[in-house]
């Protein structure tokens, strides 16, 4: 028996979070010069020019594959995810299932939300700011495996279930094979 | 925005004719007539407005999404900021005339008055710093998602 574990992230969510946060960055490099730095901030601030967009939308899905990759070995048969590229399918959320063992813990769920959602965002500012500043973006990559590390403690596994059948009983033959 | 030609003219004109009014010679004469200019020297300003436009065009590019001429009347300058304030389109527009005017007038008064063309040359810089400043500004994103909404579940 296997049970379905479905991840749900918003989409706007995870987007507007790392236009927040080119944003800020972008914002801080404005004021160290307003005039010289006026163009620098405006290019490092992801969001809204069609271009931009395209790229936040692949290195979303490429989180999310990345993530898939990280998470597969808790699976027992398959992972899935609503993830697209497509600019003319714009979707609110982004779900994420896969199939799990039935002795998988789901009091751990919730928060592998959150900390799925933690890592796409974090992986996704590695990878926007790998072009431009490659030493600035290494510490998303640092938060997005210190994600990985929680998420991998959300796949607890409950104890086995009680036996039915008491171990005196077993005698000579096996008959659970 | 568009600039319209005559009306930067007529802009240069008046600080023309308020330094003409105010200024006079070592030996008395008013310089009025002598700053101000004539209605048919007006292409020479033409020329001053369309290479101060054009100066705009160059540093702003990546924001430029249409730069269209009428010869000697007018140059429409399409800027595109996907995050920019709401009343960009004017604030830009004002800095921009502002600074053609200045640069223009500028550039009139250096053949003549190179000392009050110092003064029209840094406003003219100084505007141009502003509208760099101000034509990159990108608002913050607007909120659309929320961020604690994220969860999962088991069936």
């Amino acid at each position: 028996m296997s049970k379905t574990l479905t991840i749900t992230i918003s989409k706007d969510a995870v987007i507007e979070s790392i236009k927040g946060d080119t944003s800020i960055t972008g914002n801080i490099d404005r004021s160290a010069d307003p005039v010289k730095n006026a163009g620098v901030a405006y290019n490092e601030q992801a969001g809204n020019d069609a271009y931009h967009e395209k790229k936040i939308d692949r290195l979303v899905k490429t989180a999310i594959s990345k993530f898939e990759a990280e998470i597969a070995e808790f699976t027992d048969g398959s992972i899935n995810d609503t993830a697209t590229t497509d600019p003319d399918t714009h979707l609110t959320t982004i779900t994420i299932t896969m199939s799990v063992s039935d002795r998988y813990n789901a009091g751990l769920a919730k928060p592998l939300g959150g900390l799925a959602q933690s890592y796409i965002v974090n992986m996704a500012l590695f990878g926007w700011w790998t072009s431009i500043k490659p030493d600035f973006a290494k510490g998303f990559a640092t938060m997005a495996a210190d994600a990985i590390v929680y998420v991998r403690k959300c796949f607890a596994k409950n104890s086995p279930g009680t036996s039915t059948s008491s171990y005196d009983d077993v005698t000579g033959t096996v008959t659970n094979n | 925005m568009t600039i319209t030609f005559s009306d930067i003219r007529s802009a240069i004109k008046r600080h023309l004719s308020i330094i003409g009014k105010r200024l006079y010679s070592k030996d008395g004469q008013n310089m009025f007539s002598n700053i101000t200019v004539s209605s048919n020297e007006d292409p020479i300003f033409n020329q001053y407005i369309s290479a101060a436009a054009q100066n705009v065009e160059a540093l702003l590019r990546q924001l430029v999404s249409t730069y269209s001429v009428v010869a000697d009347t007018s140059i429409s300058i399409t800027l595109t900021n996907t995050r920019g304030t709401t009343d960009y389109d004017t604030r830009c527009g004002e800095l921009i005339k502002s600074y053609i005017t200045l640069l223009s007038t500028g550039e009139y008064l250096a053949m003549t008055h190179p000392d009050i063309a110092e003064k029209y040359r840094a406003d003219a810089a100084s505007a141009i710093q502003s509208l760099l400043s101000y034509a990159f500004y990108k608002e913050p994103p607007t909120t659309v998602g929320d961020p604690s909404a994220a969860t999962a579940s088991v069936s």
